[in-house]
């Protein structure tokens, strides 16, 4: 192997790493306004929503904790502020113990930018132990039964928002934000047994998976990671962090294809010459 | 009295000139209307099914349902509904003829059309059906009750059930088989033989082997799976005199892992090498697993790095931190998302089932061997469905096609 | 600005670029924040479960609202630890049987209807329609509908035929497994380009808070720590080399 091709292969790792960090930064710092076409899974879920009648009851499961936060954050911001547009009534919750501040502050946020009322135009149920268990609650005995208190500690009996949302299968759609294994729980114990829409956002680490239940219909649209989210915003006219992001991912992308193929290249003729 | 004959004759008038819109719009009455407790469900709910007439079959035409605790009424609206088709193949089943059925579910008993706070059905409750032309009821079908009750079997997962009583038969005789004959073909699993290997490097090294068993509890299969792999791997330890460190997720996997280890260096002759401190539980929050995990690795420098069980975003963290320290690595896991990371810095990796078969084929034990020979034949089973099905389909037959219908 | 809210500015520019220096190498800022994150992770999850799970679902509705029945799966949970105790350890195991017993009975058919017949009802499609023809549908339409049935047929049996392990991988059974893994790794190659997205994501996400938090708004906070912890690394640097030097002559 020549000297040449010896050290680029042998290239420090730290290198790569300081690359990958001005190839994140700079276009962060200096927006590029690359377009974001909307593919037909992100299309899906927002016809869906705009298609529903105002009062009707969407559910919100923020299924993600900090970690899935850059990805599936917007993904929330962009789907509330959809939702409150269309005075929509919105109930969320959260399987995720680390999760259930992200999940108040992004309900609270918004709820506040578009002038929404908690308790009546929305609710948010926070945390709590049960899984599949919830489900079951939330569908068969009834959502205000499952959680007699709210994620604030309040009474969510005497509620307006829940007065015409007894149960699941009085909700309209539900979206399932998921940076791990939790939307076959809200399908087996949900979807299937009373039948609502279902939807959903993921990280772009389980997004691939994901084809398949759109494929066998579990979902009938999804937002995949941070680009799924930069789709949605585009849909709903309010950029935001996913959209910025785009730029810095579009160049990322670019400088791993090139690492890639430049590598794929020296191990070819490197191969060939010995 | 004077006005009561006067409403009389002009009701009678209205009816005759009803039964003139009537004979106009040429809608007959609800035919076969029938009343029954909703198959297959936990109660709280009654369903209502009438036959379609090609005179009512138009998308317009609707429907009233009116609801009574008591044959003779009074009688209260409930719902009314356009020309519904009996779409409901998981109460009906897939006939064709239940395209001749109507249908509706009745859940509570409503005071009128806009009754905000209907209550549930309690007792046995009469209906009646009404063709309509918008405003005016042009003709009732016969009254018919019912009264709703939970079901305790659900009949439309009997595929399901039946499924699962052939896979069971199925484990079980390939089991008793794999007790009879223990020497029972399973083909060699490449990944195996870097297993010893990478042993042998690390005794040679004087460095220590780092296990992991993956993020999943005990009731994961890849963590059973994984503790088996354990038993052997730290048996060849002992064996050479070398060492083994298990850093653990979950307190519980901990605890076995503990006993698994035990138990191979008790089997390998060296209870007294078997060092419990090695065998430890970190946390249960997953990234900072992963960074304890990476600081172990750089920090005591392990020779061998083997990724057992099901993992979730860490796995790169990992096995990436690994191969900076040089560390020769192999990983099994049924974690199809972090399968190509695994593929890309380990030295070998065992990909889904192989996990089970490598655990199969190092433990011999009739329950392992024989689940995978049993998942086997499954699998022919299903390729030959597959095949067989596409043909089917193609050439118009949905028979294979209806038996996997899930509702 | 408030100053809790600097406060807890300041500590997650600090804590983030403590985890990013282990990409220069293992330090001990690096080990501080993995032991904060540690500590912090178990505390808050330990907080959690004790007021929202077992103070909230538990010892309210028995001492408050007399919820006697909840005493039954108290004792169970309870009964969980007597595996520490060698002569009562037989009782967790019956629980263990429960647990196991009823996620098998609850996890079984879902994982049957969803995991396989669902796969099996959408997989079982006509491979082409034979009265349009194989590229056209019933519009006369150009589709590749009938060419993806048929690649995703040929792709599920030889990946089934690559993981079964009754047969020695010989002859045509060696050609099959062969397509089988070819189109395995094209699924990896597909999940691994997500998932890069999804990390640089990531690091996306980061950054957007380190540039927000570089502003005037918070002192500067991203370009002071950074520009601290450089230097900290070059006098470490500097010292221990000129210590070693120094060593060495001696």
């Amino acid at each position: 192997m020549s000297l040449s091709w010896q050290k680029i292969i042998n290239l420090d790792r730290r290198i790569i790493y300081v690359l990958i960090s001005l190839a994140v930064i700079i276009p962060l710092m200096k927006p590029l306004f690359i377009k974001v076409n909307i593919t037909p899974e992100v299309q899906a879920v927002y016809d869906t929503i705009e298609s529903l009648p105002p009062g009707s009851a969407v559910f919100l499961a923020l299924d993600f904790d900090p970690a899935a936060k850059p990805e599936l954050y917007p993904m929330a911001e962009a789907l509330l502020r959809h939702a409150f547009r269309k005075d929509l009534k919105v109930i969320g919750m959260t399987f995720w113990v680390t999760g259930a501040g992200l999940g108040e502050k992004v309900f609270s946020d918004i709820a506040k930018e578009c002038g929404k009322e908690y308790g009546k135009d929305y609710l948010y149920l926070g945390w709590k132990v049960g899984d599949y268990a919830l489900v079951i609650g939330m569908g068969e005995e009834g959502i205000s039964k499952t959680f007699p208190k709210d994620h604030y500690g309040n009474s969510t009996g005497d509620m307006a928002i829940l007065q015409n949302v007894a149960t699941l299968k009085d909700i309209s759609y539900l979206i399932e934000l998921a940076a791990g294994d939790t939307i076959g729980t809200w399908y087996y114990f949900g979807r299937l047994k009373y039948n609502f829409k279902m939807g959903g956002g993921c990280t772009g680490v389980i997004a691939a998976g994901w084809y398949n239940l759109l494929k066998i219909d579990w979902i009938n649209g999804f937002l995949g990671g941070l680009r799924g989210a930069a789709e949605y915003e585009t849909l709903i006219n309010k950029k935001g962090t996913a959209t910025g992001g785009m730029d810095a991912q579009s160049v990322t992308h670019m400088l791993i294809i090139t690492l890639i193929v430049l590598s794929n290249i020296i191990f070819f003729v490197t191969r060939r010459n010995k | 009295m004077p006005w009561f004959r006067i409403l009389f004759l002009g009701l009678i008038s209205l009816l005759g000139f009803n039964n003139d819109i009537f004979a106009q719009n040429t809608l007959v009455s609800p035919q076969d209307f029938t009343a029954f407790d909703t198959p297959n469900d936990a109660g709280g709910s009654v369903s209502l099914t009438w036959r379609v007439v090609p005179e009512n079959n138009k998308p317009e035409v609707p429907y009233l349902i009116l609801a009574a605790t008591a044959p003779d009424g009074p009688w209260f609206e409930q719902t009314t509904l356009v020309n519904l088709k009996s779409d409901y193949p998981q109460y009906f089943g897939l006939s064709a003829s239940n395209k001749l059925w109507s249908y509706c579910e009745i859940t509570d008993f409503k005071q009128s059309l806009t009754d905000d706070n209907p209550k549930p059905i309690t007792a046995t409750t009469y209906f009646k059906l009404a063709v309509t032309d918008g405003s005016k009821t042009l003709g009732f079908s016969s009254v018919v009750s019912a009264m709703h009750q939970g079901n305790w079997f659900d009949a439309s997962k009997i595929n399901i059930l039946i499924f699962v009583v052939i896979f069971s038969f199925v484990i079980m005789f390939f089991i008793s088989l794999a007790r009879k004959n223990p020497d029972l073909f399973i083909r060699r699993i490449p990944g195996l033989d870097a297993i010893e290997e990478a042993i042998g490097r690390a005794t040679e090294m004087g460095k220590p082997i780092l296990y992991l068993n993956g993020l999943d509890g005990m009731g994961s299969l890849s963590t059973i799976a994984a503790t088996s792999i354990l038993g052997k791997v730290a048996r060849k330890v002992a064996n050479y005199d070398s060492q083994i460190k298990v850093p653990c997720r979950d307190p519980i996997v901990m605890s076995v892992c503990q006993e698994v280890v035990r138990e191979a260096y008790l089997e390998a002759g060296r209870p007294d090498a078997y060092n419990q401190d090695n065998i430890f539980f970190i946390t249960d929050d997953q990234f900072a697993y992963a960074a304890a995990v990476d600081g172990l690795m750089v920090r005591h420098k392990p020779a061998a790095n083997l990724y057992m069980g099901y993992y979730y975003a860490e796995s790169l963290l990992l096995a990436e931190t690994g191969a900076a320290i040089g560390a020769i690595q192999i990983a099994g896991t049924d974690s199809i998302t972090q399968l190509p990371f695994f593929i890309t810095t380990c030295d070998y990796t065992l990909m889904g089932e192989e996990l089970y078969a490598a655990s199969a084929y190092l433990s011999r034990e009739p329950l392992q061997t024989g689940s995978l020979k049993g998942q086997d034949f499954t699998k022919g089973l299903i390729i030959l469905i597959l095949i067989l099905g596409s043909l089917a389909s193609t050439a118009g037959i949905t028979f294979l096609v209806n038996l996997f219908k899930t509702f | 600005m408030d100053n809790t809210v600097l406060l807890g500015v300041w500590l997650a520019v600090g804590l983030t670029l403590f985890m990013y220096s282990f990409l220069y190498k293992d330090n001990v800022f690096f080990r501080f924040g993995e032991h904060v994150y540690l500590g912090i992770s178990i505390g808050y999850i330990i907080v959690r479960v004790i007021f929202n799970n077992f103070i909230n679902d538990l010892y309210k509705p028995l001492v408050e609202d007399r919820d006697y029945i909840l005493i039954i799966p108290a004792l169970m949970g309870l009964a969980l630890y007597t595996r520490f105790f060698t002569r009562i350890a037989w009782v967790s195991r019956v629980i263990f049987a429960f647990i196991v017993g009823f996620g098998a009975g609850l996890g079984i058919p879902r994982t049957i209807a969803g995991g396989i017949f669902k796969q099996l009802e959408g997989v079982l499609m006509p491979l082409a329609a034979i009265k349009d023809g194989f590229f056209f549908n019933a519009d006369g339409n150009f589709t590749l509908v009938n060419i993806n049935s048929l690649i995703i047929i040929v792709g599920i049996t030889s990946v089934l035929v690559y993981f079964f392990f009754s047969v020695e991988h010989k002859g045509v059974v060696k050609s099959v497994s062969r397509v089988g893994i070819y189109f395995v790794m094209i699924a990896f190659g597909a999940s691994f380009g997500y998932t890069v997205m999804g990390r640089m994501s990531l690091l996306i996400g980061r950054c957007y808070d380190l540039i927000e938090f570089s502003s005037p708004k918070y002192y500067y906070a991203s370009i002071v720590l950074l520009i601290m912890l450089i230097l900290v690394f070059i006098i470490y640097e500097v010292v221990i080399k000129k210590g070693e030097v120094l060593k060495t002559n001696e």
